[in-house]
């Protein structure tokens, strides 16, 4: 589908739709190209490729709102199927807290370092970088390497009712490498990045690989609290899922453990985290929301302090504010959360800490209760331990049983260094330093 | 989409003209995927939302290399195009390649099935489904300081499968599901349960599940773990698990460790391995009175198929009998590297996706004894009968899983709630506890995640109310 096919057909649906009696509609066609290359012990187990055009739409008629995604371009067929979503919103019963949505049109600022040429061109070059890092890993003592190479380009064209006509396109890449020496000694990372000129795959590669080589030998840990190294792989899953508890929809819903928490101290004084969808080479950065609002910094928490959660138009009414431009479909959601970095080397974190652990990452993340925060986590990996400032051991087996507002609460010390950490156990891009809490509660099994 | 709407002769087109482009084998999914799903956000209805795909997932093998594409935009030019890039981007892939791939082999099958529908989900009028959900609230509201999320979803996915070896397979597999988010809020602090269920057919499960009764007396017993609820009782003690319980640990700990390509390191990345390897197979692992199986077969359940997405027979398999490891889960490729034939188990959320080895429904097979019976002999114990917090390690090993309601048993009879109790465990050390399995079964549904990217599926687990012994809580 070509530009002016695609925009035309966004304007076509929000002309339809007005004329067939919405009060609000919002149309996006999206043309999306990806491909994956996952490789498995050391080979490409398989390379995959998505073509994918579609069109979403959201309506409103007498505050009865509704969602939906077609792949229609013919005009008639576009027309009969927002006649039956008109149809469908009808019957059902309205949503009296609705708001609307925002009303441009608006200015926008592009963004830097979220297309590249080379990326949306890319094909077979991708074998390449995956061999050349499963190469670097093996050097280094890995004996297997698993992981994928993924790397996607997109256009899309929004049109609204509240006079909004924009269109954007990017691209984005992520490589993600885990090395293993036996089933026990592994290590984990990755490098996400909107260009290719930013893709480090070899020096994640080569990290993963060190990693996996110095975590000889784990042994059963013990239970206890101690204070933890959270390496920015591991830390960023906490994130990810404080992210969620940012959007007011999970707030109203009872799936967040900030409910009721602005102008409180929900972490260390040190703490000032900040949802960024204009980062530039940010992994989710976009100029425009879902409903086609200007997107903008968001300071979440400064030094400590709880400043708002993340809002699109209808929600910010409700509560008295403004759209922070975080809009999605059905909810809120963060674009890019930004821990702001310290002072401090991870070296000297390592050598100040007396009896901790330094954990690499952090998978199966659940809640015992949204509203609380209390959870558990289970470190994935090297998961060293430090006594009297030295790496002592490698442990395994353990879980961290607390509770996030704890955590957050209980920050001691941030890296000077940070890196931008998305991959599969994540739902949103967090970029963060290395991050040192006190007094974690661990757990292991009977 | 109608099933002679469906543009078979394009699938069949790709499979050809993979081979003359020198694919080894090749398989088309063709499929028209419709989902909705209806929320509700305490008292207010929230976005309903309704999708409809149309679209072709394809793998081929070139060179002993696999790869796979999926195209939305079905124009035979668009897609005789983007089939010729990923023919040359596989064999490019190829190079790394030291061990060719290999698929156990299958005769082809020729079937149609179509899962029934007593009330077919798109008859049922969705004002009618949002008003059930409005009913559902009522009841959580019969406990004061209550907040709910629900969301009441289905599909119909209509799907045309071919391969270069023959095989034409059509299905019909209309799914429902309800999933529900209660909080009980007081004196500052607050207590959660969340639950999901789902079935393959139509509105008559809704029914079934006797939703608005449940949840009634589920809030009450949330208030009364609130106000009531004890801490578990220290030392070792007898535990005494729910068919939900049971279910979510057989899922976690027996099905995600069988599955064959975690055991080959395939999801290493990912979801991760497994502790298990070839040599465990006829190996103990837990009592006698353990036997979980997989069956994708059962009519009417969440995991429901006939065969599976590369082709092959659905079956039930014995993945732990009678305590020791039995079989594990395969598709062709893992099949022929442990020189078998599949049982089965490739599945895909829908054309989007790549077929890989996946759980449909898990069950530990249920024993003799009466719920009474399990509880009569305890002396001091604990009673699980839901759950909130659960996780597991990549290897399968170290789980955990937090009660919600929750009970003490005394002298053979339950007595007062149990705030939380914690069941951490490894995989061996929950199996060797199982001392008696009831004589009833009951399934909760799920969407298993696993696969990059995630692949969110439709599963059924349960099993009978079982007894551990010698168990430590948190």
């Amino acid at each position: 589908m070509d530009i002016s096919e695609s925009l035309r057909g966004a304007e076509f649906v929000v002309e339809k739709a007005k004329e067939l009696g919405a009060d609000d509609c919002i149309a996006t066609v999206s043309n999306a190209l990806g491909r994956q290359l996952k490789f498995v012990n050391n080979e490409i187990a398989t390379s995959k490729t998505w073509d994918f055009i579609s069109t979403s739409i959201f309506l409103s008629k007498g505050k009865r709102i509704i969602a939906s995604t077609i792949q229609e371009t013919d005009q008639a067929k576009i027309e009969e199927a927002l006649k039956n979503l008109i149809s469908i919103a009808g019957k059902m019963q309205p949503k009296q807290d609705f708001q609307g949505i925002a009303k441009g049109p608006f200015q926008y600022k592009d963004i830097p370092e979220t297309f590249d040429q080379k990326v949306a061109s890319m094909s077979e070059e991708g074998v390449e970088i995956v061999s050349s890092a499963i190469d670097q890993a093996l050097e280094i003592g890995a004996k297997r390497c698993s992981g994928v190479l993924l790397w996607n380009s997109s256009e899309s064209y929004k049109v609204t009712s509240g006079g909004v006509n924009v269109s954007g396109k990017g691209t984005d890449i992520q490589f993600s490498l885990r090395a293993l020496v036996d089933k026990e000694m592994s290590g984990h990372n990755v490098s996400v990045s909107r260009t290719l000129g930013k893709l480090n795959a070899g020096k994640v590669a080569q990290e993963a690989a060190k990693t996996a080589v110095m975590c000889k030998k784990p042994v059963d840990g013990k239970v206890g609290k101690f204070d933890i190294l959270f390496h920015p792989m591991a830390f960023t899953n906490l994130m990810s899922y404080t992210a969620n508890s940012f959007s007011s929809f999970y707030v109203d819903s009872g799936f967040s453990f900030l409910a009721d928490k602005i102008g409180k101290n929900v972490a260390a004084d040190m703490v000032t985290l900040t949802d960024d969808g204009t980062m530039p080479n940010g992994y989710n950065s976009s100029k425009y929301d879902e409903e086609g609002h200007p997107v903008r910094p968001t300071v979440l928490v400064k030094d400590g302090v709880m400043q708002t959660y993340l809002h699109n138009t209808s929600t910010a009414r409700n509560h008295n504010t403004e759209s922070t431009g975080n809009a999605g479909m059905i909810s809120p959601g963060a674009w890019n959360i930004d821990v702001k970095p310290g002072d401090m080397e991870v070296d000297d974190m390592i050598s100040g800490i007396k009896d901790g652990l330094y954990v690499t990452n952090l998978w199966y993340s659940r809640f015992t209760n949204y509203r609380t925060g209390d959870f558990s986590t289970i470190p994935r990996d090297a998961i060293f331990r430090i006594k009297d400032g030295k790496i002592v051991e490698n442990w395994k087996s353990i879980r961290i049983s607390d509770n996030m507002l704890n955590i957050m609460k209980n920050i001691s010390a941030l890296s000077k260094e940070k890196r931008q950490v998305y991959w599969w156990e994540t739902s949103c891009p967090v970029t963060t330093p290395h991050v040192l809490v006190k007094g974690v509660n661990v757990t292991r099994p009977q | 989409m109608d099933k002679d709407m469906m543009d078979k002769d394009l699938a069949d087109s790709v499979v050809k003209k993979a081979q003359e482009l020198g694919a080894s084998y090749a398989e088309v999914r063709l499929e028209s995927f419709d989902a909705s799903a209806f929320l509700m956000k305490n008292d207010t209805p929230e976005i309903s939302d309704f999708q409809k795909s149309y679209g072709i997932g394809a793998r081929f093998l070139v060179n002993g290399a696999m790869g796979f594409m999926a195209i939305n935009d079905l124009k035979k030019a668009v897609v005789m195009k983007r089939l010729e890039e990923t023919i040359k981007t596989i064999k490019a892939s190829s190079r790394l390649l030291k061990t060719p791939i290999k698929l156990a082999s299958e005769a082809p099958a020729k079937h149609e099935w179509v899962v029934p529908q007593k009330q077919k989900l798109q008859d049922v009028d969705p004002k009618d489904k949002m008003e059930y959900l409005f009913d559902v609230r009522k009841a959580i509201k019969g406990v004061d300081r209550t907040q709910s999320f629900l969301q009441l979803f289905e599909s119909m996915s209509k799907k045309y499968y071919t391969n270069s070896e023959g095989s034409m397979i059509y299905s019909e597999t209309p799914r429902v599901g309800l999933f529900y988010l209660l909080t009980v809020t007081g004196n500052g602090d607050s207590e959660q349960r969340m639950l999901e269920h789902g079935a393959s057919g139509g509105w008559e499960n809704v029914k079934k599940w006797n939703t608005i009764y449940n949840v009634g007396q589920e809030v009450r017993a949330l208030k009364a773990v609130l106000e009531k609820g004890k801490a578990a009782p220290k030392g070792d003690v007898k535990l005494v698990l729910s068919p939900e319980l049971v279910g979510i640990l057989v899922h976690e700990c027996c099905g995600h460790p069988t599955e064959a390509d975690r055991i080959m390191g395939r999801e290493a990345a990912q979801a991760g391995e497994s502790f298990l390897t070839k040599d465990w197979l006829g190996r103990k692992i837990g009592s006698e009175a353990v036997t979980v199986v997989e069956d994708p077969t059962i009519e009417g359940s969440y995991g429901f198929y006939n065969y599976d997405d590369e082709g092959v027979k659905a079956r039930r398999r014995f993945l732990i009998k009678d305590g020791k490891i039995n079989d594990f889960l395969h598709n062709r490729q893992t099949a022929a590297l442990m020189g078998i034939k599949s049982n089965g188990a490739a599945r895909s959320v829908n054309y989007s996706f790549e077929p890989i080895v996946r759980m449909a429904n898990t069950i530990m097979l249920p024993g003799k004894h009466s719920f009474q019976e399990l509880i009569e002999d305890v002396k001091l114990g604990v009673y699980m009968k839901s759950f909130t917090e659960w996780n597991i390690d990549d290897r399968r090993w170290n789980q955990r899983y937090v009660g919600c309601e929750s009970y003490l048993i005394e002298n053979g009879e339950i007595k007062t709630p149990v705030r939380r109790p914690v069941l951490e465990i490894t995989t061996p050390g929950f199996y060797e506890r199982v001392e008696a399995c009831g004589n009833d079964v009951k399934f909760v549904a799920g969407e298993c995640g696993k696969g990059e990217p995630m692949q969110g599926l439709p599963v059924w687990m349960g099993g009978p109310h079982i007894r551990l012994n010698n168990v430590r809580l948190g």
